[in-house]
């Protein structure tokens, strides 16, 4: 799921070549235009910053002639820097954008100052960043060398691959050598994959025509290509930033260095970074910064309030994802209310979770609308009772940027003085990445630790989860302050033996030395026997009947299962005639579509029940997903239950499993090859059995607070 | 002592007035022009915003005609607001500045907004703090006659009595003015914890009078009315920033509402703030105003070339800042920075230290950093505080307080360039104190390490003192309680019966428990190790002294206060000698005494300077010292008999060290203005005769140790 869709999306027509747009954010007076890219990749790549930037200005992204939604035209003279100053131009034209702050990466540079000669009133602004700006040395650059450029088709290298006839004949090795040049950094990987992805979705021939249609002729040399930039920039009166790694191995720092000692212009030094910085937050900020110098915002009244007369306040964020973490959110918050009776809670969280917390009285921030939705990008990624749980979460990152965004804004404007992040993955990571952006005490939350290959995954996956971890590990290590409290939800016992990755430590050695252990937290005390019989009795379940609940939590994904089970019934039923059947489909499953008009005796369909907690404790057998929050509170209620874990969802078959095994809980089936008669054989055998669980803490909500309350 | 002199000053005349000005900051640009408000103070009342501002911009402050250094003209005519005005435009021409970005406060505040009003050309900004146009709101005829929910009273007739704004009162004024500033200022500062605030302004208030300020009061007005006043307010086309209090006691929060909507102008409001930002929220302040400038100047500024580190390539740095006044701390802040980087290898410490802190680092290798430069010098203000013997501590460092705003700027500014991993603060008050005022700006661990808690009166300060004090530590009580996450570790360099026994002041509990329940205690630091010294025949020989010479060695620190403690101890040696056969008295003058100014008698000995003093501490037979906590420790930490005369009004000399040697039985306390010569050969005999050394409560050892883990587990 894309972390914001386009308010326009769109194409303007010139001599026949559609070029495609999209525009995010309404007119508020002050536009980014990010100019179109080299055709290797196209207007996805500023997934990372639109968004974001689209909360404070009008952001317009133009695909390249040759990738992307734009046209691939055949004809050589259609593509180049002169062209795609055009295509820009032509853009603001259809969206009447009078003036606009310009940004372009690398190659893109030279269609900006083309577009800047032709029409400097309508530029506010230039962010170039790793740009091609050969204004000074070094000028041996062989992507300046026509001589290089045109050469015959070769075996080459790193940068040397920037030739005609290789990328011609050998696309895809040139996409992913350039690609591997222009992202440097450690554990950028889905980054890389992103960038080669969308290489592979252009043509060699269109990134020869874009270089050979900017003025790489044979005779072309880094001398003369610096001639022309120089032009270009000396025609240049707006202001300029530019931003650069100091490892970019394409286009070398100098080349920015002499630009800014040249014009004046404002220069970031990237250190660490590479041609394309791999920090969407910094890079962020920078343009905002920069945005609001060439077109102040418009004055806005604002408060600060003197230190001792703050009310004391946390931001507590709540991972939406499945629901889960809101019942136990909501009881840690209570228990720090006990401990700090003058603190303000304030809610940062989304959709469904938002909802559970209004109607407990909760306040969310009026800031949660502006957030991604992590729920519906997660439910976006499942397949028939199947969720790739590691690559949801990768295939998040947009949304996690612009999330920390929003979290960002958010604590620029106001004080808090803790900020809770249960599993707010998005906080952790881009606080450890950006640590001066820290403002306030932090704790950390989770009910797991370490992402773990699924096997069918093999050494690729393996890999992939082994750098996430390593990442993760060499963040908290080197800054240990981020995370002012680590609370594992759950028992040293609860960690799986699994190590981190090869070389690294074991996920529970690891674990145990860097977080404090607050205990399961179930957020409701486990009911007696009395209490059950209270409760059935108001369900209406008669005492010898046989209740069955099954649920599958909050989103689509659920319904194969319900299906299944539903086939199951019948079988069931007449090997326990008490059987009843309650299924709740949940708010995204409409339960008519389930079973006909008729649904046979002793099964019963709700789309939602109240305190559903209550009727899993009730009831005298669960079929549930594995999520870790349903399982957990049928072993605190000691019911017997079936988990189907979704398929390579890794916590919930890994990590989940691992901890209702050391409680003894729950009998795990697996979707795929149970059949309604294997489901109904588990039902007749595990309904009403008396269980012996190993207990669950139910101190685990004041343990957690007490832990944060130590911060206030 | 200031925190920033001016570059230069000097006058500008009109119509015979001369009006002073001061210029800091001379070779930066754009010129930020700080206009005078009511003349009831003068331009002092910037102090807490020159030394940031004019590290940045060219800086102008004007002293309002009737006070300060300008003239004081007796005619109300004079005090019109036109004439501030065209005052603040005959200072620009006389500085051959075209345009600045004008700042002003209250009355002032109008008058910023006149100026921009009238002379657009000149200003490229203006901000207003507490702005004091009249008529914005229903029924009022000038500002300070009628605040909301004040009562009115009339100014020109004479009452009984004058109680509250009745004070504001042309009579009042000329028979009780005191009073009336008294009043005055505790409306303008209406935070707690605001007394030196206040004492300030009601300072600045008595350098003019009463008749001068009623001059002021019956100047003409220029805006007659409530549409002049409005029209003149939407007439302001430059970049504006208002700032209000919602406490303000002198002008509503009401009336900058108002302004707002006819300027169309950004509104910040100060929640909780009284009429004076920049004197009591002069952080907040001096960072807005700084933000404003670089947005409104941001055309005319020189390029920004700057460097940001990805975080998994940042070496870890820790940023040390070490107290200079006394130069005490620098040996234990050596010695646990050693054993820090002994926890951490890979841990690079940069300073941020003043002189005479930085010399001892620079000769052991440190890293002082380059900002260093620009810290206003508190071991300066110290000296200066002092007179013969006396050194009222409590008051120096409340007459500190426009050095610590500077120095914290200088810090902010570190720390916003570069990324630090840690904080350490031994002593650094600056830091302590505007992070908890302003806890948002912590961007790193601080660690807050002292050997001392708790701001104790002198008897002879009455009770006016001892409320003083009091509203400091309970200041400071609330800081800790309310913003806990500031300080990550609080170490006390000491024990836990280091701690006086005293309270914190009426109602507020007694000291030693509130410390106890908010730091950590790493024991005495005392940076070498006293077995190094066992062999003291060994180091007397190295050193030249005979196993036979009873060796006295005077030393007063180094700072010139103790000159007169040398002279007496000096002039003490003929009669000392008597007594004892073979002393051989060794004065210490240091870098701020003139060693030809003592003249010695026969047997005493006077050294500029001593390398490695503490050696010499170490093999002595006696000392002479002050009540310097560090010089006393070293002393007990190698069993060394010792007189030491505290420093009159010195607090922490007279109070906590003394405690804290008292504790381990080390030491002859000693008061310097009752003692005579004779007294002091007398008690050189006593002591030399039976070297109490051997019985001192011994001094912990691994107190740096201590201290580096309580750091590194912040790493």
């Amino acid at each position: 799921m894309r972390a914001r869709e386009p308010d326009i999306a769109g194409f303007v027509e010139r001599n026949g070549v559609n070029v495609a747009y999209e525009v995010f954010g309404a007119d508020n007076g002050r536009t980014i235009c990010i100019g179109p890219s080299n055709p290797i990749i196209h207007a996805r790549a500023a997934k990372t910053y639109a968004p974001w930037l689209s909360r404070h200005y009008r952001v317009i992204t133009i695909d390249p002639r040759g990738n992307g939604r734009s046209d691939r035209p055949a004809d050589p003279q259609a593509y180049g820097a002169a062209i795609a100053a055009d295509d820009t131009l032509a853009v603001l034209d259809e969206l009447g954008v009078e003036r606009a702050v310009l940004h372009g990466t690398s190659w893109t540079t030279a269609a900006l100052l083309v577009a800047n000669a032709k029409a400097p009133e309508r530029v506010a602004g230039l962010v170039l960043m790793g740009p091609l700006l050969p204004v000074g040395e070094p000028y041996d650059s062989p992507i300046l060398s026509g001589e290089h450029f045109w050469a015959p088709l070769a075996d080459r290298e790193g940068i040397e691959v920037s030739n005609c006839a290789f990328m011609l004949e050998r696309y895809a090795e040139y996409v992913d050598t350039w690609i591997r040049l222009a992202i440097s950094e450690p554990y950028e990987h889905k980054m890389v994959d992103d960038f080669i992805g969308w290489g592979l979705e252009g043509t060699g021939a269109t990134v020869a025509d874009t270089y050979i249609g900017s003025g790489l002729t044979p005779e072309a040399t880094g001398e003369s290509t610096g001639a022309v930039m120089r032009q270009l920039c000396e025609l240049v009166t707006c202001p300029v930033l530019l931003i650069h790694g100091t490892d970019d191995a394409i286009t070398p720092i100098e080349w920015s260095r002499a630009a800014s000692r040249l014009y004046g212009w404002d220069l970031v030094e990237m250190e660490g970074n590479g041609h394309v910085p791999a920090e969407p937050v910094r890079l962020n900020l920078l343009v905002r910064a920069f945005v609001d110098r060439v077109l102040p915002p418009p004055p806005v009244s604002s408060t600060w309030t003197r230190a001792l007369a703050r009310p004391k306040r946390a931001l507590y964020l709540s991972s939406p994802i499945g629901l889960g973490h809101a019942r136990r959110d909501v009881a840690i918050a209570d228990q720090l209310r006990k401990l700090q009776p003058d603190l303000d809670v304030d809610w940062l969280t989304q959709h469904p979770v938002s909802a559970l917390l209004e109607a407990r009285g909760e306040r969310v921030h009026s800031a949660a609308a502006a957030l991604a939705n992590e729920s519906a990008h997660f439910e976006g990624e499942s397949a028939e009772h199947d969720l790739h749980a590691f690559h949801a979460l990768r295939n998040m990152d947009e949304i996690i940027v612009h999330n920390f965004g929003v979290f960002h804004d958010l604590l620029a404007s106001e004080a808090y003085d803790v900020v809770i992040g249960d599993e707010a993955w998005d906080v952790d990571f881009f606080l450890h990445e950006n640590p001066e952006l820290k403002h306030t005490s932090f704790v950390w939350m989770t009910d797991f630790v370490g992402m773990l290959p699924m096997p069918d995954g093999g050494e690729r996956e393996a890999f992939l989860t082994s750098e996430y971890n390593a990442e993760m590990i060499e963040q908290v290590d080197r800054f240990r302050r981020v995370r002012d409290r680590s609370i594992f939800v759950g028992d040293p016992a609860d960690l799986v033996p699994d190590p981190l990755g090869p070389g690294l430590p074991g996920v529970r050695e690891w674990t145990e030395a860097n977080f404090d252990f607050a205990g399961y937290v179930t957020g409701f005390d486990p009911v007696d026997a009395a209490q059950r019989d209270e409760l059935r009795a108001s369900f209406g379940w008669a005492p010898d009947e046989q209740v069955c609940v099954v649920s599958v939590g909050g989103t689509a994904v659920g319904r194969p299962l319900l299906r299944k089970v539903i086939d199951s019934f019948p079988l069931a039923r007449r090997r326990v005639p008490a059987l009843r059947m309650v299924i709740v489909a949940g708010p995204r499953i409409e339960p008519a579509s389930l079973v006909g008009s008729d649904p046979p005796e002793g099964l019963e369909l709700r789309a939602y029940v109240p305190d559903l907690y209550r009727h899993l404790a009730a009831c005298d057998l669960g079929i549930v997903q594995g999520g870790l929050t349903t399982c957990m509170e049928l072993t605190a209620n000691q019911r017997p239950f079936l988990y189907f874990p979704l398929a390579h969802h890794f916590e919930q078959n890994l990590h989940v499993r691992h901890r209702l095994d050391r409680y003894r809980a729950g009998r795990y089936m697996d979707y795929v090859t149970s059949t309604p008669e294997s489901i109904a054989d588990a039902i007749a055998t595990e309904v009403g059995r008396a269980v012996s669980y190993e207990p669950v803490a139910t101190d685990g909500a004041a343990r957690a607070a007490s832990m944060i309350a130590d911060l206030l | 002592m200031r925190a920033r002199r001016p570059d230069f000053d000097g006058f500008v005349e009109r119509d015979g007035v001369k009006v002073a000005y001061e210029v800091f900051g001379e070779a930066n640009e754009p010129t930020v022009l700080l206009m005078p408000t009511w003349s009831i103070v003068h331009s002092r009342t910037w102090k807490a915003q020159v030394g940031h501002l004019a590290r940045r911009y060219r800086v102008i402050a004007f002293d309002g005609r009737g006070n300060g250094r300008s003239d004081r003209p007796s005619t109300p005519d004079a005090y019109s607001d036109a004439e501030f005005v065209e005052d603040g435009v005959a200072v620009l021409d006389g500085t051959g500045t075209d345009h600045a970005i004008v700042v002003g406060l209250s009355m002032g505040g109008l008058w910023t907004l006149l100026l921009a009003s009238r002379h657009p050309e000149r200003v490229l900004g203006a901000v207003v703090f507490g702005a004091a146009v009249p008529h914005l709101r229903d029924g009022e005829t000038k500002p300070a006659d009628e605040p909301q929910g004040r009562p009115t009273h009339p100014f020109d007739t004479e009452l009984d009595e004058y109680e509250g704004w009745a004070k504001y009162n042309r009579h009042h004024w000329l028979h009780d003015y005191d009073d009336f500033l008294q009043f005055f200022f505790r409306q303008v500062f209406t935070e707690p914890h605001s007394t030196k605030q206040r004492e300030d302004a009601v300072g600045w208030g008595h350098d003019t009078d009463g008749a001068t300020l009623v001059a002021t009061r019956d100047a003409p007005p220029v805006l007659a009315d409530r549409s002049e006043a409005e029209a003149m307010c939407r007439s302001v086309q430059c970049p504006l920033l208002i700032v209000h209090g919602t406490d303000d006691g002198i002008i509503p929060h009401s009336n900058s509402v108002r302004l707002a909507e006819l300027t169309g102008a950004t509104l910040m409001s100060v929640e909780g703030g009284g009429h004076n930002q920049f004197a009591r929220d002069p952080v907040f302040a001096n960072l807005l105003v700084q933000d404003f400038v670089e947005k409104v100047a941001s055309r005319v500024r020189a390029p920004q070339h700057r460097t940001w580190t990805r975080a998994l390539r940042r070496s870890k740095r820790a940023l040390y800042i070490s107290s200079p006044i006394g130069l005490g701390h620098a040996q234990r802040d050596i010695a646990i920075a050693a054993e820090l980087r002994k926890l951490h290898p890979d841990l690079q410490i940069d300073w941020l230290a003043q002189s005479p802190v930085t010399s001892v680092l620079e000769a052991r290798g440190e890293n002082v950093h380059a900002a260093s430069r620009f810290l206003a010098s508190e071991s300066a203000h110290i000296t200066d505080e002092s007179h013969e013997h006396d050194l009222h501590a409590f008051q120096a460092v409340r007459r500190m307080d426009e050095i610590l705003v500077n120095n914290f700027m200088v810090f902010h500014d570190v720390v916003s360039a570069e990324p630090y991993d840690l904080w350490i603060g031994d002593e650094a008050w600056d830091l302590d104190y505007f992070l908890h005022e302003n806890p948002e700006l912590k961007r790193a661990p601080f660690v807050w390490m002292t050997d001392f808690v708790g701001w104790l009166p002198m008897p002879d300060g009455g009770a006016r003192e001892a409320a003083i004090t009091a509203d400091y530590n309970a200041e400071m009580i609330e800081h800790v309680a309310r913003f806990r996450r500031v300080r990550d570790r609080s170490i006390f360099v000491g024990n836990p019966s280091d701690v006086v026994a005293d309270d914190f002041g009426p109602g507020l509990g007694p000291i030693r428990s509130w410390t106890e329940a908010n730091f950590d205690f790493s024991g005495y630091i005392t940076g070498f190790d006293p077995s190094d010294f066992a062999d003291r025949d060994m180091l007397r020989a190295e050193l030249g002294y005979g196993p036979d010479e009873k060796v006295c060695i005077v030393t007063v620190g180094g700072s010139g206060v103790g000159g007169a403690l040398l002279r007496k101890v000096i002039r003490a040696h003929p009669s000392a000698a008597q007594r004892v056969p073979g002393l051989r008295t060794i004065a210490v003058a240091g870098p701020r005494i003139d060693p030809a100014a003592l003249d010695p008698p026969a047997g005493v000995e006077i050294r500029a300077f001593v390398p490695d003093l503490y050696k010499h501490l170490a093999a002595c037979d006696l000392a002479v010292v002050q009540g310097g906590l560090t010089t006393c420790m070293e002393l007990t930490a190698n069993r060394r008999p010792f007189l030491y005369f505290p420093l009159a009004h010195h607090f922490e000399q007279n109070f906590h060290v003394r405690h804290r040697l008292d504790r381990h039985g080390a030491g002859r306390c000693m008061d310097f203005a009752t003692t005579n010569e004779d007294d002091i050969a007398v008690a050189i005999a006593a002591e030399l005769t039976t070297d109490r050394g051997a019985s001192y409560a011994p001094v912990e050892t691994d107190g740096a140790v201590r201290a580096a883990a309580l750091i590194g587990e912040l790493l």
